[in-house]
């Protein structure tokens, strides 16, 4: 049992030494220096690193000896490993009881002989760093501890050289990992310096097989490229994300992320993501081309069916018997119906998509719903139902795509009407609440039970089958209405009850609309509403994620116009007073300095914030009240900011 | 100067004979069909139109093709054209405004109404 422990811990032992792969490592200059000061410090003609394999004894550093390995028989640093012992001092080998018959005593001038243990942190003996004399002497207790803090210093070598090599493996397991991942990843730091590049970075900029790292794009990119790329990367590097869809040379589409970070030495730098999209929108055009196509294929036939049809029951045909009459008018209404639906398929397929463009442009709602209201004038005498709407203040304004909110008004208008009982009416009514406007439609039909009101925006859903189908309903208004409502920052909601009617309301941000104001006029009552006792600020910011974040963050403070132009600000400027002006530098009509002398010549002038993604100097002849960089300024901060100035104002 | 001569390009029959009502009986127009854009080349000219309803997906010459060639005959060079198609999505809308359509009316059309909206668009037109 006892040999079989001891071999145990011996094999412990030597899989510890292993673990250091020092062995037959060539010489080195950091061991070599502990080993000459062991010799010195020791007044010792030979000084050692030795380490005790299974079999050998090697040197990982001598001083006045040639071999470099010997064998572990009569080995006087195996025998201190063995013993465990700290620090063995032999002072004259031969009236030693083992060591004298030791054959480098016997035959050899070994007289002298003094070992520290090589200790790792784990506990286990490695070898000795020792020195040998060929005289019997002492060692003075200063040198005998000397020898054994020279010893831990060789297991830190040691220790340090270990760490580095798993660092190493580690670091090349995650640059296998960045070169392995199917994006293109590159970092760059403060000046624009490559710090990385990742194996597709390079593949796709022709770069294969170069070590980017300390280049400049300029240095290394082909011109093609670099055109694409300098100035996204020293805008990313003014702290702006940019995200764009690049078309390389060879046609493949790549969407780029461009977005700044800290590298390590906590200057901000570029990390630049690049994902292959080729494929993807090769799909997406095969897709749309097959949506259009069958489209096409579709309406053409019932474009001649509708219009055969139109004109039959439209009276261009002469007088029908009035059972043909009447099945023709089934036929035409169901085509109709089919031409509907056609159209709400690619409508939701575009919203789905996210590939509906929207034209969004501030218009004043009471024109917007009087056309609403107008367009479905002849469907209403149909169905013998009265729409009132009651006329909105006009300075109301909303910000929406025309056609896409009149697409909405057409949708809730005709099924307000098409559910109304002869002679009733559908009430169109405007109210404003915390910077919103509330469109609401109001039928008088037989309302719709509460689990079925949450199903109802879904695609296809029906409330009751027959009823839908019986008003030639498509089962995909209601939630294009709704889809079209939040696509332009809106909502659309219900309440009803079963025998009280339905109302649909349709929410859309407030606006001020321009050009609807005086000048003179010093606040309009919609302001004064608006902001209640809160600074009303125009934001100019390209863009409008970062609007959007700080309007919620100050939204206790003030209330925010957003503008992503220079234009488009002095247009609010001219319209509206301002208590402060939140400015972006960099935007893309120009430079946010050119406002200012108009911001200052206005009375009473608005306070301006610079916030801007660089660090800047105003120039002599502006004054500006503060300036905060968008990458430093925390939400606190900015909310400070703004309530110093609605204490002053 | 009132509407009266339209030149109607289009392949399919049923929709001509649609559109041929619908504009010479119910709208009063005096219409000349054409089912090819060869044919309009041919034909046009002599016809003098004062406006041209053009189909877009046809076989052989298509419709911004036929434009095209219009353009090149000093009759029919500054006659507006308008396009008529079922292929609608914006973006292909836009595509015909940028090749030189003065409007675009999409199909279905309302054939009751399909000459007034022709009427319309001649009028802004002047």
């Amino acid at each position: 049992m006892a040999v079989n422990d001891a071999r145990s811990q011996e094999q412990e032992r030597l899989n510890a030494l292993a673990s250091y792969h020092i062995l037959d490592t060539p010489e080195e200059k950091h061991f070599d220096e502990l080993t000459q000061l062991a010799a010195d410090i020791c007044d010792a003609p030979v000084a050692l690193i030795t380490l005790i394999d299974r079999h050998r004894q090697w040197f990982k550093s001598r001083v006045g000896m040639d071999a470099t390995e010997t064998p572990l028989d009569n080995s006087f640093c195996a025998q201190a490993v063995a013993s465990h012992t700290l620090l063995t001092v032999v002072e004259d080998a031969t009236e030693h009881p083992v060591f004298k018959s030791y054959e480098a005593v016997t035959e050899g001038d070994v007289r002298f002989y003094a070992g520290a243990l090589l200790l790792s942190p784990q506990g286990m003996a490695l070898g000795t760093l020792c020195v040998v004399g060929h005289e019997p002497r002492t060692l003075d207790p200063w040198q005998g501890h000397a020898l054994q803090v020279l010893a831990r210093q060789v297991v830190h070598q040691l220790e340090l050289r270990r760490a580095n090599r798993l660092l190493a493996r580690e670091t090349d397991q995650l640059q296998n990992l960045v070169d392995n991942v199917p994006v293109m990843l590159a970092q760059l730091d403060e000046q624009g310096r490559y710090l990385f590049a990742n194996h597709l970075y390079r593949r796709w900029g022709g770069l294969e097989g170069q070590d980017l790292r300390g280049c400049l794009p300029q240095e290394v990119l082909p011109a093609a490229l670099l055109k694409k790329r300098q100035s996204r990367i020293n805008r990313c590097l003014k702290g702006q994300r940019i995200q764009v869809e690049e078309v390389q040379q060879d046609q493949r589409i790549q969407d780029m992320v461009y977005m700044p970070l800290a590298t390590v030495s906590g200057q901000q730098g570029v990390l630049i993501v690049g994902r292959d999209i080729t494929e993807s929108k090769r799909a997406e055009a095969v897709k749309n081309e097959f949506v259009s196509t069958v489209s096409h294929e579709l309406r053409t036939p019932l474009t001649s069916i509708i219009g055969a049809l139109g004109l039959a029951t439209g009276g261009a045909l002469g007088e029908l018997p009035e059972q043909a009459k009447t099945m023709l008018d089934l036929a035409h209404g169901n085509s109709q119906r089919l031409k509907h639906l056609i159209n709400d398929l690619l409508d939701m397929d575009k919203l789905v998509a996210g590939q509906m463009h929207f034209d969004m442009t501030v218009e004043p709602l009471a024109p917007l719903l009087e056309r609403a209201v107008q367009d479905m004038q002849i469907f209403s005498q149909e169905y013998a139902v009265a729409v009132e709407c009651q006329a909105p203040d006009p300075a109301l304004a909303v910000e929406v795509d025309e056609y896409r909110f009149l697409q909405i008004m057409t949708n809730l208008l005709s099924n307000a009407i098409k559910f109304s009982p002869g002679d009733t009416t559908v009430a169109v009514s405007v109210t404003e609440q915390e910077g919103q406007v509330l469109i609401s439609v109001v039928d008088q039909g037989p309302g719709i039970a509460l689990e079925a009101q949450g199903k109802l925006f879904q695609r296809f859903y029906q409330v009751d089958g027959s009823s839908t189908r019986q008003k030639g309903g498509t089962g995909l208004g209601l939630a294009i209405s709704r889809e079209l409502a939040e696509r332009m920052k809106g909502q659309l909601t219900l309440s009803s009850a079963p025998g009280e009617g339905s109302c649909f309301t349709l929410t859309l941000p407030l606006r001020t609309h321009p050009g609807s104001r005086d000048e003179s006029v010093v606040l309009s009552l919609l302001d004064q509403q608006r902001k209640g006792n809160r600074l009303l600020a125009l934001h100019v910011e390209d863009d409008e994620d970062l609007q959007r974040v700080l309007s919620m963050v100050g939204t206790e403070l003030a209330v925010f116009d957003g503008v992503t132009t220079l234009n488009a600000a002095r247009q609010a400027l001219r319209n509206n007073r301002y208590d402060l002006v939140l400015l972006d530098l960099e935007l893309p009509d120009g430079c946010g300095w050119s406002l200012l002398a108009e911001i200052q010549s206005l009375h009473p002038a608005p306070a301006v914030v610079v916030l801007t993604g660089m660090d800047t100097q105003v120039p002599d002849n502006y004054s500006v009240d503060v300036v905060l960089i968008k990458s430093r300024v925390t939400d606190d901060e900015f909310r400070q900011t703004l309530a110093g100035f609605l204490a002053k104002n | 100067m009132d509407l009266e001569r339209v030149l109607y390009v289009e392949d399919d029959k049923s929709i001509q004979a649609v559109a041929q009502l619908a504009l010479e009986t119910v709208g009063g127009l005096q219409v000349c069909i054409c089912s090819s854009g060869e044919e309009a080349l041919d034909k046009g000219p002599g016809f003098s139109p004062q406006l041209i309803l053009l189909d877009v997906m046809m076989p052989g010459m298509d419709g911004p093709e036929t434009l095209i060639q219009m353009r090149q005959l000093p009759a029919l060079a500054k006659v507006p054209v308008v396009f008529m198609t079922a292929r609608t999505q914006e973006s292909e809308v836009q595509g015909y405004l940028a090749q030189g359509a003065m409007e675009v009316i999409p199909k279905p059309f309302d054939p009751m109404q399909l000459a007034n909206q022709v009427r319309a668009i001649w009028t802004d037109h002047r």
